[in-house]
């Protein structure tokens, strides 16, 4: 469990999180939900240790973080897999990778099905590749909790479902992820444990059973949902 | 492939430093090629041809290796680590401090030992802009404002200074303009000595621009190292770009554009493109040398100039062939 | 046709005019090159001379004399309020006068590329201060020292304004002149403007027999390059004697003469 208890944070003078509580689950797909500006990305960072609290604590229990900001931009004239190995690099005396190295990249590559990509140049690469290639280079920096802010808004409704078909073989690799997403649907199929923040900072956190709830709902976007379950598959729709 | 091809480059590379070398040692007005060089085996020490390699041509080519070398090594880790293709070695205030430590030495110390001055100058600049952007939270871009605002300082005060005495104007202005001093307080062999202590510690930190080159976000979950490589990159940058201070007076140029020409045919590898960066930068040193003291025989015309008559329309012709790869820095 | 030859003529009767009434009266000057203020004083005209520049120090009353800048850079300000009728420049201080060109200050270049300019300068000077008879006994004294002198057997001297970058004499600098004058040759006496910088391979190749350099320079490598040569180190009043186009000429010659 990853635990974050009574949080406080604020930007300079202004308030931002007010004591607040949630924990996240091991080994799960976590989704944090929300509209723009309830501080989602602010949540996420402070998971990773990026931003400091004033008060409270957040306890990831002892998991190596790494976090995908939304938007990234990529080095050109290098093949992916040359970006991949980019995050060996990072050790001390490193000329050349050893073949351990190059063997978790080309596992890698295979894993996330982008191994045919390895020698294509960053820059003929597809958005949906690319963002694959990220989380890639969370894994081979030895990181077992993926903190992906907003992973999938920029693909298409195919590339989406390509990333998070891959985040969710990642469970079985038991590595941790909280994601942030805007589309509810995407976040019922894949996630297994959702936190919402609503627009006065209060968070609702519970399991997708609980969450998916027109009233959780109601809360955090201030409109009204119906939710239609169909052989255990749930589905969002905006009420008229 | 592309590694094949970055293989190519790099020994093409390496075969133009070979005739670089050849051309900035055994060519000149008047000059018989190797056969100068076999003729001063057989000649007594004080043949003027023999003079001439000694005591000339041969500390001036390892300057213009030192110094192009350098440069290109310098521009490299600066570009790299602000990730800002127009970051210049001379970025962090070292092309003042040094112009600064040159003109000082010159005026008060009356001294051929100005190189020696400019080196303490140009480290002592950079290592100063580079504590006042530490001062209060570190970041690249108030590095290049600090570093900015240092240039027109010191800049101001040399002009002060040229400008209070003129009779050593002339001489101040073309040592400003780039060239080589014929000074021995530090013999050529040390220098050479701390030119490799350079190149190996530039050895130790060039991979980790391969990591740096990752986008600076991710970077963030990597604080500790980032911090710790992009402040040695900084230094080393400063260290390599006073050397060349200390060679060569202050070449502008070199630091920009022999990082970018390679990186236009190497990609993103800095394995690579360390390589190609000490070849490149050290040829177009020594053929704009030879240039130099070819070009309006007898007369002498400032290295710096001739770097940058030579080396913009090279730049501008690359540009032009091969410029997309600038696209990058655009991309989100 | 004729309007515009009648306002020609009678813009020129007013110029004359003025100029000569300029002259009647003794003119106030500043002087801005050492050499002319040598000049200067050695016709005798000194109480004209209202300021100076700073590198101006022979004679040594000179030195009570106010400051007016230097060749580079020049006090504009004092030299409105001293308000003098004319400014005695070198010809390479052009350009710095451009604000003087409405005003009543007239400047005047001096161009001392030989011997013969430098006679030129002398009777210029003289006629100005109305010191014709001082100024021409000046050059007549000068041509009688230079005539006295016996050149020598013909020594190829190299002269080096500066070691490092090495600037030497061109053929437009009057220093060639004395050399010549002095029975030697200057090797760079082939190089086209006054004191270019050359590439020191040049001068080795010349194989010159002295080596004479400058007061103000350290002797950086001049002694490994020039391994079997005379080299002349000159002391501070040696270079403003020889590098100034002024009346001590002669003595420039005769150092030349006996330097070896």
């Amino acid at each position: 469990m990853i635990e974050i208890n009574n949080l406080s944070f604020s930007f300079g003078e202004t308030l931002f999180f007010n004591n607040i509580n949630v924990s996240f689950h091991k080994n799960k797909i976590n989704v944090i939900l929300g509209q723009n500006g309830t501080g989602k990305t602010t949540l996420l960072k402070l998971t990773a240790n990026l931003l400091k609290p004033q008060q409270g604590s957040i306890n990831i229990c002892d998991m190596q973080a790494f976090y995908l900001p939304q938007k990234t931009s990529y080095i050109s004239g290098i093949t992916l897999y040359e970006y991949l190995s980019s995050i060996f690099f990072k050790q001390k005396f490193k000329w050349i990778l050893s073949r351990n190295e190059k063997n978790q990249i080309n596992w890698i590559l295979y894993e996330l099905e982008i191994y045919e990509k390895k020698d294509i140049l960053t820059e003929n690469l597809s958005g949906g590749e690319l963002q694959k290639a990220n989380i890639a280079l969370g894994l081979l920096s030895g990181a077992n909790l993926l903190l992906l802010d907003e992973p999938v808004s920029n693909l298409d409704l195919v590339n989406q479902i390509k990333v998070f078909n891959i985040i969710e073989k990642l469970k079985q690799l038991s590595v941790t992820t909280i994601i942030i997403l805007h589309d509810l649907n995407l976040a019922a199929r894949y996630g297994d444990f959702f936190a919402g923040i609503d627009k006065y900072r209060n968070i609702y956190g519970s399991d997708k059973e609980n969450f998916f709830t027109p009233e959780i709902l109601q809360k955090i976007y201030n409109i009204s949902f119906s939710i239609v379950k169909n052989n255990g598959e749930i589905n969002v729709q905006i009420s008229k | 492939m592309i590694r094949n091809k970055r293989k190519i480059f790099i020994l093409i590379l390496f075969i133009i430093f070979l005739l670089a070398l050849y051309i900035a040692i055994f060519a000149g007005y008047n000059d018989n090629g190797i056969g100068m060089f076999i003729k001063t085996l057989n000649l007594s020490d004080n043949d003027s041809d023999s003079i001439i390699l000694k005591l000339l041509r041969y500390p001036r080519a390892l300057k213009s290796i030192i110094a192009g070398s350098c440069l290109a090594l310098a521009g490299l880790f600066m570009q790299s680590v602000s990730k800002n293709p127009l970051a210049e070695p001379y970025i962090t205030g070292v092309s003042s401090g040094a112009g600064l430590g040159i003109v000082i030495s010159v005026l008060y110390f009356n001294s051929s030992n100005y190189s020696l001055f400019g080196f303490a100058g140009a480290l002592i600049s950079s290592l100063a802009v580079i504590c006042f952007a530490g001062l209060n939270r570190f970041s690249i871009t108030k590095l290049i404002l600090t570093g900015l605002a240092v240039n027109l300082f010191a800049g101001s005060l040399i002009s002060l200074f040229i400008l209070t005495n003129p009779q050593k104007a002339q001489s101040i202005l073309f040592i400003l303009s780039g060239g080589f001093n014929s000074s021995n307080i530090i013999s050529d062999k040390t220098l050479f000595f701390i030119f490799i202590l350079g190149i190996i510690i530039s050895c130790y930190f060039i991979p980790k621009l391969n990591f740096m080159r990752i986008d600076n976000g991710i970077l963030s979950s990597f604080k500790k190292e980032k911090d710790i490589y992009t402040l040695s990159a900084i230094i080393i940058s400063a260290f390599l770009t006073s050397l060349s201070v200390f060679a060569a007076g202050i070449l502008g140029f070199i630091g920009i554009i022999i990082p970018q020409i390679t990186k236009m045919f190497i990609g993103n590898d800095y394995r690579y493109l360390f390589f190609a960066n000490i070849l490149a930068g050290a040829s177009l040193v020594l053929f704009s040398d030879y240039l130099s003291r070819v070009l309006f025989y007898p007369l002498q015309i400032p290295l710096g100039l001739v770097i940058a008559i030579t080396g913009a329309p090279v730049f501008v012709f690359f540009l032009t062939k091969k410029g997309d790869i600038f696209s990058s820095y655009d991309r989100n | 046709m004729f309007r515009f030859l009648n306002k020609f003529l009678f813009i020129i009767i007013i110029f004359t005019i003025s100029n000569t009434t300029c002259l009647a009266d003794n003119p106030s000057i500043i002087s801005l090159s050492p050499a002319i203020t040598e000049i200067i004083y050695a016709i005798n005209a000194q109480n004209d001379l209202i300021a100076v520049s700073t590198t101006c120090d022979y004679p040594q009353e000179v030195k009570t004399k106010a400051k007016a800048g230097d060749s580079y850079f020049i006090d504009k300000e004092k030299i409105i309020r001293l308000n003098p009728d004319y400014i005695f420049l070198n010809e390479s201080s052009k350009g710095l006068m451009n604000e003087f060109n409405n005003t009543n200050i007239k400047p005047i270049y001096f161009k001392s590329n030989s011997i013969n300019d430098i006679y030129k300068n002398i009777l210029l000077i003289g006629k100005i201060t109305n010191k014709n008879f001082q100024a021409e006994s000046l050059v007549n004294k000068i041509k009688k020292e230079l005539i006295k002198i016996e050149p020598g057997d013909k020594k190829q001297i190299l002269y080096l304004v500066q070691t490092n970058p090495m600037i030497t004499i061109g053929e437009k600098s009057f220093i060639t002149d004395l050399i010549a004058k002095s029975g030697n040759i200057s090797v760079t006496n082939n190089l086209k403007s006054d004191y270019p910088v050359i590439n020191p391979e040049y001068a080795i190749k010349l194989k010159p027999d002295i080596v004479i350099v400058n007061f103000d320079n350290t002797s950086g490598n001049i002694k490994q390059l020039f391994p079997n040569t005379q080299i002349i180190f000159l002391k501070k009043e040696q270079t403003d004697i020889i590098n100034r186009p002024g009346p001590r000429i002669y003595q420039a010659v005769n150092f030349f003469l006996q330097s070896y």
